[in-house]
Order: C-alpha cells, then structure tokens, then sequence
C-alpha cells in the first residue's frame, strides 16, 4: 500500500562557509542537491531539482529543526504502515480506510510544520495522533469519515471539536481546524504544537476560550 | 450473590498486562483501559477490580497474575504461541468510584447518559468489576468518546504497583520497569491500619462465603 509520508526523495547537503553570495561552482552540482550556505544569522539553501532552482532563506536551526520532523514523521508513516498490516486479532491493527485518513492528516501536519505527534489506537475503526507537553494533552481521534479534537489538563477536558469528512476532503478547511478562527477571535488550536521552541505556549490559550456552538463540545 | 453499584468513595484496580498496554517495550498508557463497544446496547464497557475484594497489595497482585495466567491459557486453547504472545503481568494502578461517576457529569462529555461501576464475579474471580458507561442515541463519534474518557481515567490514576510474579523471573528486562507515574502521582495507601485489618476480615469472610455458597452462580 503506498504510504504518503515514506515518498520522500533524500537530497544530499552540503554545509559551505559563510559567504553573502553563492559562488557558481555552488549551483553545478547535479539534481537533488541541496547546498546550505552559513551567513551570520541565515543559513540560504539552494535546491536543486529536475532542472530548477529554489533559494530558501532560512535559520540553520530551522532547516535542522525540519530534518528532524521529517524524520520523526517518516517514523510514524512506518509506524503506520505496521498497524495497518498487522494480523486481524492484534491490538494495534487499523483498517485500511483509517490508515489511509490518518496519513492524510499526517502529511497536512507536516506540511503545517507541526512536530509529529505520538500514535495509539482503541481498535482498528480509528487512530488517535497524541501530543503532550507536561501533563497536558492533545488528541486527535481519526475515522475514515470524521476527525475529532480534544485537549485536556489534569483537571478538566478544555476543549473538543469534532469535524466531518467534508471538512477533511479539503485541505484548506481542514488546515482551518488547526488554526481556526471563531466570532472573530482567533484561535490557534495546536498553535504552540508547532512553535517548538516555546510548546507551553499551546496550552496557554485560556484566553481565547470560545463560547460553545454547535459541532463544539 | 447481588450485583451491586459501586460506592463512588472506593478504590478500583486496573491491572497491566504486557502486552496490551505497551508499543513495543514501551508502556502505553492509553491502552491501560481496554473499553469495549456494544452497539445493539449503546455502551462501552470495561474490567476493574473492586479493592474491596482486593484489601491488600498482595491480593491485588494475586488477582494481576491470575488475570495474566488465564489469558496465556487461553492462547494455548487457541495453539498460539506463548513464545512471542506470553502475557505478563506488570502491576496495578488505583483509581476512586468517584472518578468513573464523574464521566457522566465532565464537562464536554454530554454523550454519557450515565457511568458506574458494577460488582461482577467472573472467572472464579469475586473481585471483578464491570465498567458500565451508557451512551445517548445521535450523532457522535464512539471513538473520540473512548479518547475523552480513557483521557479521564489516567488523569484519575495513581500508581504503579510494580510486580514480577515469580513466573516471570526469568524475564532479563521485566516490563514492569517501563510503567508511569501518571499525573495524579504514585500510589499511597491513605487507609487507617484499622480499617485495613476490618478490610481484611471483611474480605476473608465475604471470600468464604461466596465460594462455599455463590461462587456456582456466577460463573
């Protein structure tokens, strides 16, 4: 079964020494080459592929920092790939419909630059993607036709969100769900999920607590 | 024997099997609570062990290590093998009759129409208890409720009582090196010694009774 989050080409990089503009002999490597120049503050990658030319001018910390998502995200769609072809009995298989949502999803969080989240499962009919920080907690609970969100303290269940297969089929409303905006207050579901630097952040979002409406629990 | 409601002032047990509550060497605290669907009845249910009935550690991991011993019996029934598929048992963690009644009540949970804890021997075992939680009929994702309240329980736990069973020993690394301390904190016996040596008795006559007299029964 083909697995979105393992068709990822490697690309070779080559870290140069700081320099303000790229020398040509930079740009003459073949295909699939990326070359990572270190400036003072900004690192500027150079990617090549099937002809073109990107330049990304990033932190070096970043590009670090996303090497290691994606790695953490390859991990998962492996993990994935497993659930879904383990025996009919075992605790952790999935149903093929589930897997195929859940690497959906996962590949529009890594697309979103959220760090990968932890997996388990209550059976084979859904697939929960888990983030904590501390003892707080944010689940995302995937069917084959619907995803829903919860996060919690210790305490108490603070907030959950349910969300159909209509709002999933589309990329742009489902990105809504991460970041979604209500009577005019924005409010970053996983917000602080994603600043990595700073993930406590996700959790103090008490502020922007939204009324219930309907679809919110 | 009565089946009875469970007293929201009373502690339970959950046991942990290895395993079904672990990826791989790692515990997984989300799968501490197995919660079954019955979708004809419109619940989910679940096992605990009613402390009353386990008034000590050593009862409470007797009864771990019995539970662990009829599953590999039953793989054997089955011509599995034990080899890659042995259950064993790691330990138990506590939480309060409160923290079951409360499902009903949580906030954002309006699905539960009601949530209890039932007295319910099975398997030669006076201890068991059955997790009831009774859903309303509509529009809801069973799934997600199953996160919410299995979310709940570990919020409610405290623990581990790590065990190796004597069966084990030959075990290199036991897996019941890899439980949590969830967030409640570790477990802490708050009982006076009094009332455990009434527990005690309470326990040893009940247990008498119910196998001399009940125990046919409930099988």
């Amino acid at each position: 079964m083909p697995n979105l989050l393992t068709n990822i080409y490697p690309h070779s990089t080559v870290i140069l020494e700081s320099t303000s503009v790229p020398r040509e002999h930079d740009q003459a490597k073949p295909g699939g080459q990326n070359v990572i120049r270190n400036d003072s503050e900004f690192t500027t990658a150079i990617t090549i592929s099937e002809g073109r030319i990107f330049t990304v001018r990033a932190s070096s910390t970043d590009i670090i920092g996303r090497s290691e998502q994606i790695q953490e995200y390859l991990e998962l769609g492996e993990a994935l790939n497993e659930m879904v072809g383990l025996e009919e009995d075992d605790e952790w298989k999935i149903d093929a419909p589930v897997y195929t949502t859940a690497c959906y999803i996962a590949s529009e969080l890594m697309d979103a630059l959220y760090p990968a989240p932890r997996v388990f499962n209550h059976g084979p009919k859904s697939v929960v993607f888990n983030w904590s920080v501390g003892t707080n907690n944010l689940y995302l609970t995937i069917s084959p036709n619907r995803i829903s969100a919860l996060r919690s303290s210790p305490e108490r269940i603070e907030r959950r969100v349910d969300y159909s297969l209509k709002q999933l089929t589309n990329p742009a409303l489902f990105l809504s769900f991460i970041e979604s905006r209500h009577q005019g207050q924005a409010f970053t579901l996983i917000k602080a999920v994603k600043a990595v630097s700073d993930p406590s952040e996700f959790f103090d979002l008490r502020r922007h607590e939204i009324q219930a409406h309907p679809g919110q629990r | 024997m009565r089946y009875r409601h469970i007293p929201d002032s009373d502690s339970l047990f959950r046991y942990c099997i290895y395993p079904l509550s672990f990826k791989g060497k790692q515990f997984a605290w989300e799968k501490l609570v197995h919660l079954k669907y019955c979708q004809d009845k419109g619940t989910l249910r679940g096992s605990l062990a009613w402390e009353r009935y386990v008034p000590t550690t050593k009862h409470v991991h007797g009864y771990g290590c019995r539970v662990a011993s009829y599953m590999n019996d039953d793989l054997r029934t089955h011509g599995r093998s034990l080899e890659k598929n042995r259950r064993i048992y790691c330990g138990a963690y506590r939480l309060n009759g409160s923290a079951v009644s409360a499902l009903a009540t949580t906030n954002a949970l309006d699905e539960i129409s009601s949530s209890e804890v039932v007295h319910h021997p099975e398997n030669g075992e006076i201890a068991h208890t059955d997790l009831r939680i009774s859903l309303n009929r509509g529009d809801f994702d069973v799934e997600a409720t199953k996160t919410a309240i299995v979310d709940r329980l570990w919020n409610a736990c405290s623990g581990p009582l790590k065990y190796t069973d004597i069966c084990d020993q030959d075990i290199k690394t036991h897996p019941s090196s890899a439980l949590n301390t969830p967030p409640a904190g570790p477990y802490s016996d708050t009982r006076s010694q009094l009332y455990r040596v009434w527990s005690l008795i309470r326990f040893q006559i009940c247990n008498w009774v119910w196998r001399s007299f009940c125990q046919n029964a409930t099988k």
